[in-house]
């Protein structure tokens, strides 16, 4: 099994003709097994890491995919060499599990080009959370030397969260047409943002999105400040405060991509040495998340078994222990209690 | 020896000039509601960018939608193109007015399915279903 990863590494380090088609299937592979993370890390060290790890998140229809077709394309016409990930992710059926990837449909004109590898997932279907397959791709793509890599999401939900954690920055991206400055205030965006993307510029009400952006941002840094030394001034012509970005874009007429790209290069110059230890600090997030998801999954079969003898809820009603006492006690025995087996321990059996 | 099939993907894309995708978008959607997670290529594609899509996305089917009659000629070229980038393995099946005597020729080709127009959705989705458990199977 492991043999045909290493196959799976040479196609792609050695530009086979079918490079691209062994890195869509490692891809797979780590997917369906994420205990083979590791033996592919292994052989990645003497690797660069890509200098930026975008995230691009924002209500449906804001325009993030042609956003980043529109970035991409700037990146590419700048510098030729410089290879790109994306990954786009959108929400599975809560009813069927299946799901309509339709993020690359934006970048098509890319589709063709060797340097720019796409890949869809969704939020579903990954064996051991959605950053585990996160993480899976994104070390494919730094094997297949990409510097930028782009990791798109709907919304603010747990996953998108999750996946801000793996990103080094965060940007928001909204549009005119999509509600007033009090959806702004209670969509949550505006809490994981680092920097804010007003796209459709071509649009009316374009002005009127940028403007109570930078009031709901200043009216932020005011309170963080302390609002008593501070007054409250909505001049958006005035710079927010440092460390968040604004930039007001058309990304399907090209207006302010360049900007944009230059903001995002003069970010990662400054801070890429920084992220790289924050990457990994990022990882014990995920294994905090690991040990919660197994204890939580031991909790439920301790209790299903518990239940059979005498339930913890019927010893405390009758007065046999306290609610804390029998909380140890179920404790003491999860700690027992199985591992989860993951695919790979299935296939050794 | 393969590890539990994880959820199947399907591409369903429009190769060529016609931009009628009712079809396909309707596929795309009944597939998504049988749990398959479809990715959506848009009208108006090449078989090289729709080949490069399956490719990336390692998908274990491509579905192409054609009304425009020249399915003999882009689809031949989606097969060649497979082959060349060692994904003769991807399950293809082909919707849309496909005459009596094309479809032969397009079977004939390596196109494990043809649904002409009234092919009903359960038919579809059973076929595509058996075609890639016999897939699985035989890998």
């Amino acid at each position: 099994m492991t043999d045909s990863i290493h196959q799976l590494v040479e196609a792609i380090t050695a530009r086979t003709a079918t490079r691209q088609r062994a890195a869509g299937r490692l891809m797979s592979r780590l997917q369906d097994d994420p205990a083979l993370l590791p033996a592919l890390l292994g052989e990645l060290h003497d690797r660069p890491e890509p200098d930026l790890i975008l995230g691009i998140t924002g209500a449906p229809g804001s325009g993030k995919s042609t956003l980043t077709d529109a970035m991409i394309t700037e990146i590419r016409s700048r510098d030729p060499r410089i290879a790109i990930g994306v990954m786009a992710v959108d929400p599975a059926s809560t009813n069927s599990g299946g799901a309509f990837l339709g993020d690359r449909l934006r970048m098509m004109r890319h589709a063709t080009d060797e340097n720019v590898f796409i890949r869809s997932l969704s939020t579903r279907g990954h064996l051991g959370g959605l950053t585990l397959g996160v993480q899976g791709i994104l070390a494919v793509m730094r094997l297949l030397g990409c510097r930028v890599v782009f990791i798109e999401t709907v919304g603010i939900g747990q996953n998108e969260l999750d996946i801000a954690r793996v990103a080094d920055l965060t940007a928001i991206v909204l549009s005119p047409g999509q509600g007033d400055g009090v959806q702004l205030m209670k969509s949550g965006l505006m809490e994981i943002g680092d920097i804010y993307i007003v796209n459709k510029s071509d649009r009316d009400g374009a002005d009127i999105v940028h403007r109570d952006l930078l009031s709901f941002l200043r009216m932020k840094e005011v309170h963080e400040l302390d609002a008593a030394h501070s007054s409250f001034s909505f001049d958006p012509h005035e710079p927010v405060g440092p460390g968040l970005h604004v930039q007001k874009v058309s990304a399907k007429s090209h207006e302010g991509i360049p900007e944009l790209i230059r903001i995002l290069d003069e970010i990662t110059q400054a801070n890429h040495e920084r992220w790289k230890t924050r990457r990994a600090e990022g990882l014990e997030h995920e294994i905090r998340t690991l040990i919660l998801e197994e204890m939580k999954r031991r909790c439920s079969v301790t209790l299903e078994q518990a239940d059979e003898i005498e339930s913890p809820g019927r010893r405390v009603l009758q007065g046999e222990c306290t609610v804390q006492e029998a909380a140890q006690d179920l404790i003491r025995n999860m700690i027992h209690a199985d591992p989860l087996t993951t695919p790979r321990d299935r296939a050794e059996d | 020896m393969s590890s539990e099939p994880r959820t199947f993907r399907v591409l369903i894309g429009k190769p060529g000039l016609d931009g009628h995708d009712r079809g396909a978008k309707y596929v795309a959607h009944i597939l998504r509601e049988a749990g398959f997670e479809v990715i959506y290529t848009g009208i108006r594609k090449s078989p090289e960018q729709i080949v490069q899509t399956a490719v990336q996305e390692d998908v274990h089917a491509i579905g192409l939608s054609l009304l425009s009659g020249a399915h003999n000629a882009l689809v031949k070229r989606v097969i060649d193109l497979l082959k060349a980038n060692d994904a003769s393995d991807i399950l293809l099946f082909v919707g849309g007015t496909i005459p009596p005597p094309d479809i032969e020729h397009l079977t004939g080709l390596g196109v494990d399915a043809i649904f002409t127009p009234g092919t009903s959705a359960v038919e579809i989705i059973k076929t595509i279903r058996n075609l890639l458990a016999d897939r699985q199977r035989t890998a």
